[in-house]
């Protein structure tokens, strides 16, 4: 029989539909056997409306199907659809998903703008030779999409940030379709609404800036080096400047008649260029265009999923280090986080097996032992609200909303005391799952309730329905011994077991 | 470019399709050819000039209030004067081969059409036997009066009209009678004198007119026909079902306006202007013909007569080598690209092809596009069986192929039912490429193996149209491959061609672009070389491309078998091109384009002439000759055609003349093809390369 199997992968765009067709054999090889694209103009219409019409979403359809009927020419079963800002943004996001799945079948899922660009990222990893060194050496990721841009930076091989700024290749053009219709020089527009931004931006993430790489992905990437008549992924980035000066001069009706594009697409290059460009202005830096897209992230997350491969950078680690990252920016005391993370995993090591928990729920759990304390910086008694609203709005790169409303809640509930409203809504699954790393969390931040670190190490076991943490500690803990006993009642509660602490 | 596009750089168009008919006729009045081939020549020139006239003349009488002049300076009444000067020139040619050269010659060899007056009374009684038991039911006899409106006339069937006088009030009327289709035109009669004699059925109907008009007496009568225009004006943008618009638009088409009647030379003035009087045509149009009228019936004489010696020497299409000791053809191919060249090769690998698809566990889609199906095609049927096999099967059938459109609703319709996934070709696009894609699971992943063709999927007519193909499996292409269906099934937009070259696109841009190439290959003293073999070479910027390759020296051979507008040999314009037209036993219709490259040879196949409607209305495919043994066979056919003393008439200035034999060696190509295939697919290694070749005959002093 075979020794391999097809995987297929759509991506529903801001500005096109695409479906990849991979053919994945056991050992890990990847070749792309069938690669279709439609345009369709979604994002100009939600970005302007804030809805689907139902015509867009039979054409959404119309062209699913097409897909479906290509994926049923190689008997392709396995697929990932994801769809991206131009339909998450989209008030009637939910109906358009149901009237997809009604029409053609495809069950479609929303990626948050960090799912997607996560993904980014793990195909870059997979398919760039590179990659690890150019971290290693620091880069700046900017993975531009119609919808949004979004900035990583690396360095020595740890995620430093990921910024999402709503500047989108195609966004800008929209949020603009007003004015330009009163002014002739779309070009110079385009330059003075972003470069405040960028300015910004810029000043506030690159004062010191110690990355020699700039990796460019996303929209336009294959435009810029199709004009630029780029031969390999790696250009100087004077190459950028001088294709940037050259569709400034010639404006978007020369250019896009030279270059045999649409003036919509000359567009979309111009504020994509300008874009790219404001983070490339130094000369002599390395820009790296690798040709991939979202679809080869979906691959290597059914890659993961399947356990054939892996990408040799380590992803979770990421999320770990930009947690620190913007935690740290609430004057968080990076010792205590050190021991909660360590008294968290203990903890979980010893009951997860029992209780079904799975290695990312660990994830799920560290991060929320991270964020925990950050409300501190504003308000000492209730920092668990406060802590709940940081984790809220400060959304991390690999993790889904879905991930982030629970890291919150569990941050939120850290004290036993389950009030949230939407929490009320959520599945019963969900609520079990919350439940159960907060009161995990909380057992965990008792044991260094004074921040002091007495207890150097615990060891946690589970025997005859108690779990037993055994700690490690020449100091007088009678105040964590406090804590964590009025604790464990919230943990008996929630796991049916008793929790007891033994020096 | 614009200093070579003015008018007097141009041949006409419509002028150089009629030369091109003219030179089908000298077929017919070669006594080279074994006579009955000279006959179905004959045939030929017939069914071109009724094609010629639906559809080129028709275009141009609905332009004709427009005063717009075309590339070479007519306007389209001058064009039509011209037309109509040249064609009755050619009628009275084609008229003459028939009665003067070719009857007499066919009687000489015991064949004979007769006419009813000759016939003897054993053959009247048979004939007089066969009208009321065949011919006699099927007749629909209408008299014209004012209760009885004229009839529908139909486009291209014989009538026959009468003036005819009341038995009792002596008053004249009109009566007419239609030919009908479903009786065969040639009836074989029994004979004495000659081992083949037959009568045509116009011919009996007239003779037994009077039964059909008892109360009347007919006074004298005529048979004719009229041409009516068939180009079918479809507004896709606002047609929601393509398939029913074309359906309507045939059924308008049979009311279309008369563009030209034939009528027997003896047909009397009362009559004409009887019949004229409501069929409204131009007195220019109005043939007298002194013959049989539409000698295609000529073909029919052909099939009936079973004399060897009188037609071309039977020759069986080869089947390749490599194919003919293959168990498997996918695993053939996996080892190198396959080539075929019809009809000296056999079609039947195509057709197996699809056939082996259709059944085979591995295989999991096929795509095809179909332009012209023959009528009962195994290809239909393969498709079929796969798909009750459950493979995904993807065809497009165009519906607007032109005289195809109703066989194509039927085939596209057939298919459907099938659960065939049916496209009905592009808006506003023909789809005139070939090309089949068979994916398929095998052990170690998704192959994709193509065929890729110059000509249509017809195994009937790949019989004698030569035509070049390849099958291959190399990704690049499979690619590509699956980048074209999906463009064609609909919105998917190909990012990039690896391989294959498409129209109307990418097309265009692509062959100037390697015109300018020589040019400049030949302005740094380097080689230059073009040859390109196609049907018709009619877009005047691509002739301009020609000529201005011309001037920097490139040399260029140009091999078109049909209309031809650039204008070879002209002093300080062409010198350095030369014009060629192979007319033989098979219709040449390979399309190859050769580019030297400085030495590094880019040869290919496609779909397209170098045809406005084929570079820009048109979704065609050109494809790389890659495999080296492939490309020597290629330029070894066009050294061949090149070479070519026999089957040649070459162009200067816009004049076809036949090849000076004088010298040279008689080389038929089209013969040393058919020897050369025998002889590969004989051959115990394959690989061997034959370069020479026997003449046919001594050369003349």
């Amino acid at each position: 029989m075979a020794k391999f199997n097809l995987f297929a992968a759509i991506d529903i765009g801001s500005s096109r539909l695409e479906l990849k067709i991979f053919q994945l054999t056991k050992e890990g090889g990847v070749s792309v056997i069938e690669n279709c694209e439609s345009k369709l103009s979604i994002g100009k219409e939600s970005y302007h409306s804030g809805k689907i019409s139902y015509e867009l979403a039979s054409e959404i359809c119309a062209c699913l199907e097409n897909f479906k009927r290509v994926m049923r020419d190689y008997n392709v079963t396995e697929y990932t659809c994801y769809a991206t800002s131009a339909v998450r943004e989209a008030s009637n996001s939910e109906y358009i998903r149901d009237q997809i799945f009604i029409r053609t079948g495809l069950k479609v899922e929303i990626a948050s703008n960090e799912e997607e660009r996560f993904l980014y990222l793990k195909a870059m990893a997979f398919n760039m030779k590179d990659f690890d060194s150019i971290i290693e050496d620091g880069a700046v990721i900017i993975d531009l999409s119609s919808g949004s841009l979004q900035v990583t930076s690396y360095e020595k091989s740890e995620l430093k940030f990921s910024q999402n700024l709503p500047l989108g290749s195609l966004r800008i053009i929209e949020l603009m379709s007003e004015i330009n219709n009163n002014t002739i020089n779309f070009t110079k527009l385009l330059q003075e609404y972003t470069a405040n931004i960028m300015e910004i931006y810029r000043n506030s993430f690159f004062t010191d800036p110690v990355y020699k790489n700039i990796v460019l992905i996303g929209t336009q990437v294959d435009n810029i080096k199709r004009c630029m008549g780029a031969e390999s992924d790696l250009v100087r980035s004077e190459k950028i400047e001088k294709l940037y000066n050259e569709i400034m001069d010639k404006g978007v009706y020369d250019f896009s008649d030279e270059y045999d594009m649409s003036y919509e697409e000359t567009k979309q290059l111009m504020s994509a260029l300008i874009l790219y460009r404001g983070f490339s202005v130094e000369k002599g830096k390395n820009i790296y265009m690798p040709d991939i897209d979202f679809t080869d992230g979906m691959c290597v997350e059914y890659l993961e999923k399947k356990k054939v491969t892996h990408t040799r950078h380590i992803f979770t680690n990421d999320v770990f280090t930009s947690a620190l990252y913007y935690a740290g920016k609430y004057k968080i005391n990076k010792k205590h986080v050190e021991k909660t993370v360590s008294y968290c995993e203990e903890i979980f090591k010893a009951i997860s097996k029992k209780f079904g928990l799975s290695k990312f729920d660990l994830v799920l759990l560290k991060v929320a032992a991270i964020y925990a304390k950050t409300g501190e910086y504003m308000n000492i008694n209730e920092y668990n609200v406060y802590s709940y609203n940081i984790k809220r709005s400060n959304k991390l790169l690999g993790l889904s909303d879905r991930d982030n409303k629970i890291i919150s809640l569990v941050v939120l509930f850290q004290k036993g005391i389950f009030e949230n409203e939407e929490y009320n809504f959520m599945t019963k699954s969900k609520k079990l799952l919350i439940a159960k790393l907060a009161s995990m969390l909380s057992l965990a931040l008792s044991l260094d309730y004074e921040y002091k670190q007495k207890i150097k190490s615990i060891k946690a076991s589970l025997k005859d329905g108690t779990m037993t943490i055994s700690c490690n500690s020449d100091k007088d803990i009678t105040m964590e011994e406090w804590q964590f006993n009025k604790r464990a009642e919230f943990f008996e509660e929630v796991f049916g077991i008793k929790a007891r602490l033994k020096k | 470019m614009e200093k070579y596009m003015i008018p007097e750089n141009y041949i006409n168009r419509e002028l150089s399709w009629l030369d091109f008919n003219f030179r089908i006729l000298n077929e017919a009045r070669d006594k080279n050819h074994p006579l009955l081939e000279r006959v179905k020549f004959l045939a030929i020139t017939s069914s071109n000039l009724d094609e010629f006239y639906m559809v080129r003349v028709a275009s141009l009488k609905n332009v004709i209030s427009n005063g717009k002049r075309d590339v070479s300076g007519m306007t389209a009444k001058e064009q039509l004067k011209a037309i109509s000067e040249k064609t009755h020139r050619f009628v009275d040619m084609q008229y003459s081969t028939y009665s003067r050269s070719l009857m007499m010659l066919l009687a000489k060899n015991g064949i004979k059409i007769t006419k009813y007056g000759e016939l003897t009374e054993k053959q009247r009684a048979f004939v007089s036997e066969y009208f009321h038991n065949e011919v006699y039911p099927v007749l629909t006899p209408m008299a014209v009066d004012s209760s009885r409106p004229f009839p529908l006339i139909q486009n291209k069937v014989l009538n026959i009209c009468a003036l005819v006088k009341n038995n009792k009030s002596d008053d004249e009327g009109f009566v007419t009678v239609a030919v009908p289709a479903i009786c065969p035109r040639v009836i074989a009669v029994p004979s004495d004198e000659y081992s083949y004699e037959f009568i045509l059925i116009e011919d009996i109907i007239r003779n037994f007119l009077h039964e059909l008009f008892t109360s009347y007496k007919i006074i004298n009568s005529c048979i004719y026909r009229v041409m009516r225009d068939a180009d079918i004006a479809l507004d896709e943008d606002d047609s929601e079902d393509l398939l029913e618009e074309i359906r309507k638009n045939l059924k308008q088409r049979e009311r279309s306006k008369v563009i030209r009647l034939e009528v027997e030379e003896s047909i009397s003035s009362d009559l004409l202007k009887k019949l004229n009087g409501e069929l409204e045509t131009n007195k220019n149009d109005i043939y007298y013909i002194n013959g049989p009228i539409d000698l295609t019936f000529l073909n029919k004489v052909y099939s009936q007569v079973k004399i060897d010696e009188l037609k071309y020497k039977p020759y069986t299409p080869q089947i390749p080598k490599r194919l003919q000791e293959c168990e498997n053809i996918f695993d053939e191919i996996k080892k190198g690209d396959i080539f075929m060249h019809h009809p000296y090769y056999s079609f039947k690998p195509v057709t197996d092809f699809i056939e082996t698809a259709a059944s085979d566990e591995n295989t999991l889609a096929i795509k095809m596009t179909l332009y012209r199906v023959s009528g009962n095609s195994p290809i239909i049927k393969s498709l079929e069986k796969a798909a009750q096999n459950g493979k995904a099967v993807t065809v497009l059938v165009e519906l607007k192929a032109r005289f195809d459109e109703g066989n194509n609703i039927y085939w596209a319709e057939k298919l459907e039912k099938a659960g065939c996934h049916v496209i009905y070709g592009l808006l506003g696009l023909k789809t005139h490429s070939k090309i089949t894609e068979i994916i398929r699971r095998e052990e170690g992943g998704i192959i994709k193996y193509v065929h890729l063709a110059t000509g249509n999927y017809n195994d009937v007519t790949a019989n004698f149209y030569t035509d070049m193909g390849i099958f291959t499996c190399k990704k690049e292409f499979g690619d590509d491959s699956g980048a074209f269906f999906n463009m064609l099934s609909g919105f998917c937009e190909p990012k990039k061609w690896n391989k294959l070259i498409v129209a109307p696109i990418w097309l265009r841009e692509k062959t100037q672009g390697m015109i300018m190439r020589e040019i400049k290959h030949a302005e740094n003293g380097h080689s230059a070389r073009i040859i390109a073999k196609m049907n018709s070479l009619v877009d005047p910027q691509i002739i301009a491309y020609l000529y201005k390759a011309s001037c920097a020296g490139v040399k260029i051979d140009l091999i078109v078998r049909g209309i031809c507008m650039l204008r070879a040999g002209v002093k300080g314009l062409s010198e350095n091109i030369s014009v060629r037209s192979i007319t033989g036993r098979y219709l040449e219709h390979t399309r190859i384009y050769y580019f030297y490259n400085d030495g590094e040879e880019n040869i290919f196949c496609a779909s397209a002439d170098w045809m406005n409607r084929n570079l820009n209305k048109r979704v065609e495919i050109m494809f790389p000759i890659e495999d080296e043994i492939i490309k020597e066979k290629i330029k070894d056919v066009l050294d061949m055609q090149l070479r070519d003393t026999l089957r040649s008439s070459v162009q200067i200035d816009g004049v076809y003349e036949k090849v000076d034999l004088r010298g040279k060696i008689k080389l038929d190509c089209q013969e040393a093809c058919m020897e050369e295939a025998e002889r590969e697919c004989r051959a115990e290694n394959s690989s061997e390369k034959i370069t020479t070749f026997i003449p046919r005959e001594k050369p003349e002093e």
